[in-house]
């Protein structure tokens, strides 16, 4: 992700921004594989709070990640109208639901400001830039923070 | 991955193919069969595998290839006689060179003392002087020696190049007279393209190839070498005319031009030369070697280009190719001469690629024979596919075969009556999913032959480093299992083959006094049964001692010293960790890590083992396993609302306990007595962290399973749902691995399920839970 976006510092870069918690949020759109409906997830065991489980897409077996969550609000209550955003980072398929996807957009590296450094260290470990459009604050995820780390090694 | 290592990767499978082959065909000449073919066959095998280690550069391979190679030409030749000696030497150099193209991928180095000993027993197989075969190729050494020359460095000039042809042309002559006088010739001309040199190719070697097939006579071709200031030293000008008689076999002559074709332009001409055109024949020769010498005065080319039409006149028949070849030469020849010298002449400057109009190559050239593809009767034609695709497939269709299943959940849900004309559409669109997966899951499935095969090579190594002697009897290697269960295989049956004859098959002396044969027998076999494939490692030794295994088990602190245990009980000790039979450790098996590794694979790939022995005759190993690793058996429960699956292979019963079976061991740990043994209750759902442990088990439903180590555990689930066939998916590739769960998989709903660890939970179970190691040994000395 951090490649992609240093890389291409002076090309427009689409994101997809979406709604957790009535705030808005975005990430490369290139790192989206497709968007699809809630589905019940099965539970795993000794898994973190925000991983909701996995659900079957086509085969994969594709954890959920409830972003909510992990960025540190209150477990998300899943009903139909939740969205999951698949994405994948380094090979790794999973999915992130969120509230709902709002939008599109072109931002070029002029348009990304650093994350304002004070809040917590959690969500200045998941919000890489933030980027104002429309008197709204538009927060760019870091995907390959989202999922557990060192999940191999834990077992 | 670049494109050379793609390339050597090849070119290993290739190895492997061809090392499977070789050894076949050698079993089977051991075996005492005579047919000529198999050693044909066998010398081909080696032959592509030199070939292809000489492309790469891989000298060791190449070398070991070629004394193997010389030897299976003297016996192709008849000139040595096959004994069963003999064949133990074959397979020994089979073994060794399997090792050396080990080493090139990265494996163990050779053992020297090994390697030295079988290149040596090899030279001396083969027989020396006082043969009038020899002695006819002791005659053409000089060419071979000659050829040499530029084989040795790659960066041999042009005029080193020139001056070896011109001495191997020199050393012709004075064999002139012999040559060409055979029945049976095949004439090759070896014309290689600027692409040839431009990839790294070395004429020489290719001659010499040529050359060891038998009586042959080499001319070498310089009439196009234009002067030195115009020599262009990146093109091709040489060419070779090979005469061979004394029986060659085309197909060997294709064979050495097998990696090459496509960069040279050769003719290859057989059949037996008429009686009256032999004569022809020697003044062709005559007159190309003038030729050759003498560069290229026009008038002799003529000449040379007269006779050459002659001869291919007489010679030739049928082939649409040769004839129109043949025309052009005429054409070329009634034309005068002057063409002749303009091409010659422009030749080196323009592209000197040799066109079959130009007349030089046309003079030369012998008439141009199709490029024969004659391939042998061999193996079935087969596709190499990258398994990642097979895996896609195999991950379609089970996606296909689940949602068959939702739509036919679906259709039975709407309606009530299922006798309409849909439903029987869905039954036919099952049976077709069905034999698709079937299909499908056929394509991973490979034929154990592979396997047995290197089992027959530890057998030899083993038999040699522990001085007895054992012969490998197999039996069932067409039985297909799926691949990934073959590799896997491999480790734990080496290691049982060694255990067997280490500690199984007695001395010989031991056997001579026991009444048997000196020679052991070992026996592998695989066989398909009730979906499951069976393998069973048989040896005729002196079967479990079970005096010593009590007392080695007891000494271990494996069983109480006054344990009661039936004879297959103590059989079944030699699979507990940590024991071991051997006297001494010795170097082939009996580190410590003996049959309880074997086990613990064998349970991972989803098989069981058992043991039988009888004393004095022998033990026998039983695997039984699944014939695929992408299935399994499970048996679909629910826990907490989840639903989970537990691989049928470990289940040894399910029970629904009367509360009064339910026993507290203290604490929060009870157990349930199940035929007077009392096994610890592992509460599933807690155990997964889904829901506190619960207070009573009353009403649960328990599955008594067995884990790795043989203790016995009786899971308590909410409810047994169904008991199917599902497909594996793993988990670890999008989130990791999980303590307590094995992989996932999908049920019918399109939901996604676990497949539960059972040694994982068990593991977790013991280590917090029911107490005392001994307890464990005692508890699991009884369950074995």
């Amino acid at each position: 992700m951090s490649d992609n976006s240093t890389e291409k510092a002076h090309q427009p870069m689409e994101v997809i921004s979406f709604r957790v918690h009535d705030d808005e949020y975005c990430v490369n759109i290139m790192s989206v594989r497709e968007i699809r409906g809630w589905s019940p997830a099965t539970r795993l065991p000794h898994a973190p709070n925000y991983v909701r489980g996995v659900i079957n897409l086509r085969g994969a077996v594709l954890p959920i990640i409830d972003l909510a969550n992990r960025l540190g609000f209150e477990l998300t209550e899943p009903n139909e109208r939740h969205v999951i955003i698949v994405a994948q980072i380094e090979g790794q398929l999973f999915g992130l639901m969120v509230d709902a996807v709002s939008d599109i957009m072109s931002v070029t590296a002029d348009d990304l400001q650093a994350t304002p450094n004070i809040g917590s260290e959690a969500s200045r470990t998941f919000v890489k830039n933030v980027i104002a459009r429309e008197d709204q604050m538009i927060r760019f995820i870091d995907l390959s923070q989202v999922m557990p780390q060192g999940l191999a090694q834990a077992a | 991955m670049d494109p050379l290592a793609e390339l050597r990767e090849t070119f290993f499978l290739e190895c492997d193919e061809l090392l499977e082959q070789l050894e076949s065909d050698l079993m089977e000449l051991e075996a005492g069969s005579e047919d000529l073919e198999l050693i044909n066959s066998a010398f081909r095998a080696v032959h592509s595998i030199k070939g292809g280690a000489g492309a790469f550069g891989m000298t060791a391979i190449t070398e070991t290839a070629h004394v193997f190679e010389t030897l299976m030409d003297h016996l192709r030749s008849e000139t040595l006689d096959l004994s069963p000696d003999l064949c133990v030497l074959l397979l020994r150099g089979k073994d060794l060179l399997t090792s050396t193209i080990d080493v090139e991928r990265g494996g163990d180095p050779v053992d020297e003392a090994e390697a030295a000993a079988v290149l040596e027993a090899f030279e001396q197989a083969c027989p020396d002087d006082g043969e009038d075969e020899v002695d006819a190729s002791e005659i053409f050494q000089p060419v071979g020696l000659d050829l040499e020359l530029p084989e040795e460095g790659e960066d041999v000039s042009d005029e080193d190049f020139l001056a070896a042809f011109a001495g191997g042309d020199d050393a012709d002559d004075s064999s002139d007279a012999e040559a060409g006088a055979g029945e049976d010739t095949i004439t090759v001309t070896f014309k290689p393209l600027d692409v040839f040199y431009g990839r790294g190719n070395d004429p020489g070697p290719f001659l010499k190839e040529l050359c060891s097939l038998g009586e042959s006579e080499v001319t070498c071709d310089t009439s196009r070498l234009p002067s030195f200031d115009d020599l262009d030293p990146t093109s091709a000008y040489f060419f070779w005319t090979v005469v061979l008689s004394d029986g060659a076999d085309r197909m060997d002559v294709d064979d050495i031009f097998d990696f090459v074709g496509e960069d040279c332009d050769n003719t290859i001409v057989e059949g037996a030369a008429p009686a009256s055109t032999s004569d022809d024949d020697i003044g062709l020769e005559a007159d190309e070697d003038d030729l050759s010498l003498d560069d290229a005065s026009s008038d002799e080319a003529e000449e040379a280009i007269l006779s050459d039409a002659d001869f291919d006149a007489l010679q030739i028949d049928d082939d649409e190719d040769v004839t129109a070849a043949d025309d052009e030469t005429l054409d070329v020849v009634a034309e005068a001469a002057e063409p002749t010298e303009v091409e010659i002449e422009l030749e080196p400057e323009d592209q000197p690629e040799p066109e079959k109009v130009s007349a030089p190559a046309a003079a030369a050239a012998q008439p141009a024979a199709p490029k024969a593809k004659a391939k042998s009767s061999g193996p079935k034609p087969v596709v190499r596919v990258e398994l990642s695709r097979v895996d896609r497939l195999i991950n379609l269709v089970s996606e296909l075969v689940i949602s068959q299943s939702m739509l036919s959940q679906a259709v039975e849900d709407q309606q009530d009556n299922s006798t309409s004309s849909l439903s029987s559409g869905l039954d036919e669109f099952r049976q077709l999913t069905r034999e698709l997966q079937e299909s499908v899951m056929a394509i991973r499935a490979e034929p154990v032959k592979s396997l047995f095969m290197r089992m027959s090579q530890i057998v030899r190594s083993t038999a040699a480093s522990t001085g007895k002697k054992v012969k490998l009897v197999t039996e069932g290697d067409s039985t297909e299992v799926d691949k990934t269960v073959i590799e896997r295989l491999a480790e734990p049956l080496t290691h049982m083959i060694r255990n067997a004859i280490d500690h199984g098959v007695e001395s010989p002396e031991r056997r001579l006094e026991a009444g048997k044969d000196e020679t052991g027998i070992v026996h592998l076999s695989a066989e398909h049964h009730s979906g499951r494939v069976v393998l069973t490692v048989k040896d005729d030794g002196g079967g479990v001692n079970r005096e010593k295994v009590r007392e080695i088990a007891i000494s271990k602190g494996i069983i109480a010293e006054d344990a009661i245990l039936s004879e297959s009980e103590t059989d079944a000790l030699l699979f507990a960790p940590g024991f071991s039979t051997a006297e001494t450790v010795s170097q082939v098996s009996g580190r410590g890590v003996g049959m309880d590794v074997v086990k613990r694979e064998i349970n991972s790939l989803g098989g069981r083992i058992t043991i039988s022995s009888v004393p004095g005759e022998g033990s026998t190993f039983t695997i039984s396993l699944p014939l695929t690793l992408a299935v399994l058996d499970g048996m679909v429960i629910r826990v907490a609302d989840q639903t989970a699956v537990l691989p049928l292979s470990v289940i040894a019963e399910s029970l629904r306990p009367e509360p009064s079976d339910i026993q507290n061991l203290g604490g929060e740990d009870q157990v349930v007595f199940v035929r007077g043994n009392f096994v610890p209750i592992l509460d599933v759902g807690a155990a997964l962290g889904y829901r506190e442990p619960l207070e009573t088990f009353e009403g649960s439903v328990m599955l008594l399973v067995e884990s790795d180590t043989g203790s016995e555990y009786a899971f308590a689930v909410d409810e047994i749902v169904d008991q199917r066939q599902v497909v594996i998916k793993g988990l670890q590739a999008n989130y990791g691995r999980i303590k307590g769960v094995a992989a996932a998989t999908i049920l019918g709903d399109g939901q996604i399920a676990l497949i539960l660890d059972v040694n994982d939970l068990a593991q977790d179970h013991s280590a917090v839970g029911v107490g005392a190691p001994v307890a464990e040994n005692l508890q699991e000395a009884v369950n074995v």
